[in-house]
């Protein structure tokens, strides 16, 4: 699931600069969710603001303003200033008001399950990306952890999106070190981590690490991803 | 036991943030000689005004034997903007999956407490804490800056780092930018090395900041 959805994603997302509403239903879709939504209040250069892309209905979201929901939302408190996901079956919902507040969400579809991701980037500004899903809590408890990791960057990489279509650079003062880019061309030759680290005399895990940070530096979601697009932008060449 | 606090809580929680700041002055000003400020016997430096998550490990009484800080790489931290002369070219590590762990700090009667061949309990804690947390948050490597006296203990503890660069001389030791990976192999080198089979993080501060937890 993981490697096909990650292609779909990819293949929009040369059509689209900013992160869209169409494009957070797709991902949704795909890992069988039903919302997603991304915030971000303080963007280095944005005059405008607060940015956010949602799959909610467009009644969750007037409601959600018009009550001033995000002045007590606890998934959101919780997860600025934070650095691990939310999980909002752990949220305590004694009080009335929050009780009153996950019965609303429920009722106007955003699901009864959710994670709530922190985002911190290099200029000091913060976001929140969450999803949503109707789920018991044993499946919810396997499918969140099963997907951490894909989430976690899908996240990032709505983020660093969000700051690219607003010229801003998302990884200065860091190009692709050569190590980098001899694993990106070993795996373009069809070759495992273990086997490049045989070739090129380094762990299995140091190649992990400098793939994922050539993933990173190109704002990819994945390494075949990234190994994609240092071939079409010319990093590497192809055999 | 470790207990769970983010800076942005420090307030409701003075009695162990003040041991803590006190014990990083101990360790890094006292024994190793870092070059750090230390104001009102408090070692605290900018990265502590970024809500970082601190792993404070409490003994029986609850007084606080050691402590750890962890701040995501995609901000800033301490690794890419003070030690960057670690890494090759000196450029900056960054990852949504990867996290910079610092101020690594376990007090003087903790440390020399072992029972056989096993690392002291304190250590044996922070560590698996750290890769604890870092698993449920679904990530794939923790860096941090160890000196050689460091580098004995975390091989001790099973903790396998890789030098990502250079090693450089800070306060009285050489130091190393070290990349570990996280990940049910990392966990049980922690577990057999230290003897520690029990969950290490405290439930309620767990649950209080979202923490899912692990899959029955």
């Amino acid at each position: 699931m993981f490697e096909s959805t990650f292609f779909d994603v990819v293949d929009q997302l040369k059509a689209k600069k900013r992160p869209s509403d169409t494009f957070l239903k797709s991902i949704a879709k795909r890992y069988g969710l039903d919302h997603l939504v991304y915030f971000t209040i303080n963007l280095p250069l944005a005059t405008e603001g607060p940015y956010y892309a949602t799959t909610y209905s467009p009644q969750w979201v007037s409601h959600y303003f018009a009550q001033n929901y995000a002045r007590i939302d606890p998934a959101l408190h919780e997860a600025l200033g934070g650095i691990l996901p939310v999980d909002w079956s752990t949220i305590d919902k004694k009080a009335a008001h929050i009780r009153r507040f996950f019965g609303e969400a429920i009722d106007f579809g955003v699901g009864n399950q959710g994670l709530s991701f922190p985002i911190r980037g290099l200029y000091h500004e913060t976001a929140v990306f969450s999803l949503a899903a109707n789920l018991p809590d044993p499946e919810w408890r396997t499918f969140a952890l099963h997907y951490m990791r894909d989430f976690q960057i899908i996240g990032h990489f709505i983020h660093n999106r969000m700051l690219e279509a607003l010229g801003i650079d998302t990884s200065p003062r860091s190009p692709l070190l050569h190590r980098e880019l001899e694993c990106l061309r070993w795996c373009a030759n069809g070759k495992t981590k273990w086997e490049t680290g045989e070739i090129l005399g380094i762990s299995e895990r140091t190649v992990k690490f400098h793939l994922d940070q050539a993933r990173h530096k190109l704002n990819c979601m994945n390494v075949t991803h990234a190994v994609a697009k240092a071939l079409a932008i010319g990093l590497i060449a192809p055999e | 036991m470790i207990r769970l606090i983010y800076g942005r809580d420090r307030r409701n929680f003075p009695r162990e943030i003040d041991e803590m700041f006190r014990l990083r002055a101990q360790v890094f000003r006292d024994r190793m000689g870092w070059d750090v400020v230390v104001k009102d016997g408090w070692e605290i430096d900018r990265f502590d005004e970024l809500d970082p998550l601190y792993l404070l490990c409490l003994d029986d009484r609850e007084v606080v034997r050691g402590c750890v800080r962890l701040l995501p790489t995609t901000g800033p931290n301490m690794l890419n903007d003070v030690f960057n002369e670690l890494l090759p070219g000196g450029v900056p590590v960054r990852s949504a999956l990867m996290w910079e762990s610092s101020r690594f700090s376990v007090d003087r009667i903790a440390s020399a407490e072992r029972t056989g061949n096993l690392i002291n309990r304190v250590t044996g804690e922070l560590l698996i804490g750290i890769f604890d947390v870092a698993g449920r948050a679904g990530l794939e490597f923790i860096v941090s800056v160890y000196d050689v006296m460091m580098g004995r203990v975390l091989k001790r503890a099973g903790c396998h780092a890789e030098p990502l660069g250079p090693a450089v001389k800070i306060g009285k030791a050489l130091s190393y930018a070290g990349l570990f990976e996280v990940g049910p192999e990392m966990m049980a080198n922690l577990r057999t090395a230290s003897g520690i089979t029990e969950d290490v993080i405290e439930t309620e501060t767990a649950r209080a900041i979202g923490l899912t937890s692990e899959a029955a």
